[in-house]
């Protein structure tokens, strides 16, 4: 037991030695990646429509979270670009905050008007008005091993689908 | 009856096919693909005949030198091609800017025309005289708001479609092989060459380039950047679109070229280093593609340096998000250990996360720089057996870097500077870890900045910060972050790099960012997270210039800033690390046998300590 409990101990110790589960840390990122998808397609669509707002683009990328000798886990950015709303700026972040309100986010309003964010669970959605639309759905630091942080970053940037 | 005029609807108006980011990818490939063509003319100009003579030798060189006559009058036709394209982007910039402010405006009129229909329709029948000229009164100057938007969007519509007939024209006036013989032979074509003479002489003074470029036609700046992408790129005091624009020639055409040569198998051991390096800046901009800056529309990121084969390979990249020509608030931030291209893609969310966060401070427009154009030390400063290498904190070598990096950093600062546009930027230097070294070593040669952030610091050149620099110095330091606490000071580390500047004595001002947590695991998470939570606004505040919105916390030495030397910590978090493990192999068991844990966690320290470059560290 001394002995499994010294390994234990050394593999906390040394965090690059590649202890951590991968499996458990895949899942975490799948399971990050399905939340944003639901967010896609739930109060991004009812943010779209409240301010009438037409889908452009959409993209999906990792990073790691730390540093290249010690990447910790990833972060994910789902970002989404709309053609601008027909509602004035300061009508069009009251919408957002109304959808993201209505379907349980946090909100918060910072000093800049042209912005407002959701937060629920590890994601946050943050919505930017201007010449067009710009919507990210992102994630805090999903832990993992170092592996499957490096190789979830090295992923493609992928297109999101949106349905109307 | 009384009237009330009520403006109609003024409906949504033509949307952008052109648009400024899909025209900057055309110009792009243009300029790659020119790029491409002058490389190829210039080998057709210099190649001499491998040692043969007579009539041999004659038929060669008439040969090359047809080809090389052939590809100028090419080269002539594109140089006009990227010229044409180039003034419809900026046309096309300007129109998406212009139309967001009249489009607003449109907006607003609907808007508020529907506010006053339904105050209308509440007066009614009982609405006072009052009450009717006020009404009257504000349906008078929404109709004529109506009126003058109505005209803009015409006028606009006009602008962009003569923008688009132009760039066609432009494009059809070179699309013959006749056409590229005339412009070929055109005795006020670009003189490359005395151009480029000119830029060399003014390398070293970046208000001078700046001032000289300003001075260019299009055509001339346009033929320099295809004719030496990486000159023009990475040269200080050139604004940074243009510099944009060159490296992305210089970025692409060295993907159509190497990775040609790749397929032929025909690469280098260097060339496969600058094609990998190549390939990471790629895809850091692929990843942030769909990303505009608000008000005109164009790509987000500006690719403000670009060299792949820099730094014996390692390559440098400096990339923007954001134009820092015309921003208000500019960052740029300098990572530490083990950087180069291949982790631009972390660092760039990391910096992202910041320009997003310096956005939402709402303090006008901000541009942020990920800066990695300096050769950081390789190697892993707390695992000894990962692949990186040991880092040696005892070498001279690691000081000279810092100094190195710093003077690089102060060139690039000097050269954001020279291209700043309308009222000077409010401008803040960012270091982390070994970059924050590096970054005080610019400050001490008296980098132009206005404020100075030193994340998860080993050590500053100066013991104070008024020895450092005139701006204002702020410090992020996680007690919890072993590479904070190798700077020289009360309870310092060994001081290898210098002063602690979480320290009292040193006099910055120390931003919150929590002390992050105690167990071993945990440390290195302690040092690459301060691009999050509370440390992240307090840097935001900072860089917006909202200094009244940051958070403190005490000094080093200071009334509550007690903190673990580097040895305790190690100790200490070896010991809460191992406890949890015992906990979770059962409460009982651990409760029992809790001295062996403290046992068995103190070996392993001692193991650390004898065995790693933490005994180095230490003085072991």
């Amino acid at each position: 037991m001394r002995t499994h409990l010294g390994i234990a101990a050394l593999c906390l110790l040394l965090p690059l030695a590649g202890c951590g589960g991968d499996a458990e840390g895949q899942q975490k990122v799948d399971d990050v990646e399905a939340d944003a998808d639901a967010a896609v397609d739930g109060v991004v669509h009812d943010i779209a429509g409240a301010l009438g707002a037409t889908f452009t683009a959409g993209k999906r990328s990792f990073a790691i979270c730390g540093d290249s000798y010690a990447p910790r886990g990833v972060t994910m950015r789902t970002s989404l670009s709309f053609a601008a709303s027909e509602l004035p700026d300061g009508e069009a972040i009251d919408a957002a905050a109304a959808a993201l309100e209505s379907d349980g986010w946090t909100v918060t309003r910072p000093a800049n008007p042209a912005v407002v964010e959701g937060g629920k669970g590890e994601l946050v959605v943050r919505v930017q008005v201007g010449s067009l639309v710009a919507v990210d759905v992102s994630s805090e630091c999903v832990e993992t091993s170092d592996d499957v942080a490096r190789e979830t970053q090295d992923r493609p940037v992928e297109d999101v689908a949106w349905t109307e | 009856m009384t009237v009330i005029p009520v403006p109609p609807y003024v409906p949504a108006f033509k949307e952008m096919e052109s648009t400024p980011a899909r025209a900057l990818t055309f110009v792009t490939n243009l300029r790659a693909v020119t790029v491409g063509v002058k490389d190829v003319q210039g080998w057709a100009q210099g190649i001499a005949a491998p040692g043969w003579e007579g009539d041999t030798q004659a038929a060669h060189d008439h040969a090359t030198t047809r080809f090389a006559v052939r590809l100028d009058t090419v080269e002539a036709a594109l140089d006009r091609a990227v010229t044409a394209a180039d003034r419809f982007e900026a046309r096309l910039l300007e129109l998406t800017s212009s139309r967001g402010a009249i489009d607003a405006e449109r907006r607003s009129v609907n808007s508020d025309a529907a506010t006053l229909r339904a105050d209308v329709e509440a007066a009614g029948d009982a609405a006072t005289p009052a009450q009717i000229e006020a009404l009257r009164t504000r349906g008078e100057r929404l109709v004529a708001r109506a009126t003058e938007v109505t005209a803009d969007i015409d006028a606009w519509v006009v602008r962009h479609d003569d923008a688009e007939a132009d760039f066609i024209a432009a494009l059809a006036r070179v699309d013959t092989v006749a056409e590229g013989e005339v412009a070929a032979d055109d005795p006020g074509r670009v003189d490359v060459a005395a151009l480029t003479a000119a830029l060399r002489r003014r390398r070293d003074d970046p208000e001078a380039l700046n001032a000289w470029w300003a001075s260019l036609t299009l055509a001339q700046r346009q033929a320099l950047i295809t004719e030496h992408p990486h000159l023009v790129g990475n040269a200080a005091g050139i604004p940074a679109e243009s510099r944009d624009d060159a490296n992305r020639a210089a970025l692409y055409g060295d993907l159509d070229r190497l990775g040609q040569r790749e397929q032929d198998g025909q690469l280098t051991a260097a060339e496969e280093r600058v094609l990998e390096n190549a390939r990471h800046v790629r895809d850091g901009i692929d990843r942030f593609r769909e990303d505009r800056d608000l008000d005109t529309g164009r790509e987000l990121a500006h690719l403000l340096v670009y060299l792949p084969g820099a730094h014996g390979g390692d390559g440098a990249v400096a990339l923007s998000f954001g134009d820092p020509d015309r921003a208000d608030h500019v960052s740029v931030n300098v990572p530490g250990l083990t950087s180069e291209a291949s982790s631009t893609a972390g660092n760039l969310d990391k910096t992202f996360a910041l320009h997003q966060a310096a956005v939402d401070a709402g303090n006008g427009k901000v541009a942020s720089i990920y800066w990695l154009d300096y050769d950081a030390p390789s190697g892993n400063p707390l695992n000894p057996f990962d692949p990186l290498g040991q880092l040696d904190f005892g070498g001279v070598a690691i000081t000279a870097k810092a100094d190195e990096g710093g003077e690089r950093f102060g060139d690039f600062i000097d050269g954001l500077r020279a291209s700043d546009e309308g009222e000077r930027a409010h401008l803040t230097a960012i270091g982390h870890s070994y970059g924050s070294t590096t970054v005080g070593h610019a400050l001490q040669d008296g980098l132009p900045v206005d404020d100075a952030i030193l994340i998860g610091s080993p050590g500053q050149p100066e013991d104070t910060a008024a020895e450092l620099t005139g701006a204002d110095v702020w410090v992020g330091s996680k007690d919890h972050d072993p590479v904070t606490l190798l700077g020289s000071g009360e309870r310092g580390g060994v001081g290898a790099l210098g002063q602690d500047p979480a320290e009292d004595d040193f006099g910055g001002v120390r931003f919150e960012t929590g002390d992050g947590s105690l167990r071993v695991e945990d440390l290195l998470a302690n040092h690459t997270s301060y691009f999050e939570g509370e440390s992240l606004d307090n840097m935001a505040h900072i860089v917006a210039d909202r200094d009244g919105e940051v958070t403190t916390q005490p000094h080093r030495g200071d009334e509550g800033g007690e903190h673990l030397t580097l040895p305790e910590l190690v100790t200490a978090s070896s010991g809460a690390s191992a406890g949890e493990v015992v906990w979770e192999h059962g409460g009982e068991w651990a409760w029992e046998r809790g001295e062996d844990a403290v046992d068995i966690a103190g070996d392993v320290v001692e193991w650390l300590l004898e065995n790693s470059r933490w005994g180095g560290i230490l003085g072991r």
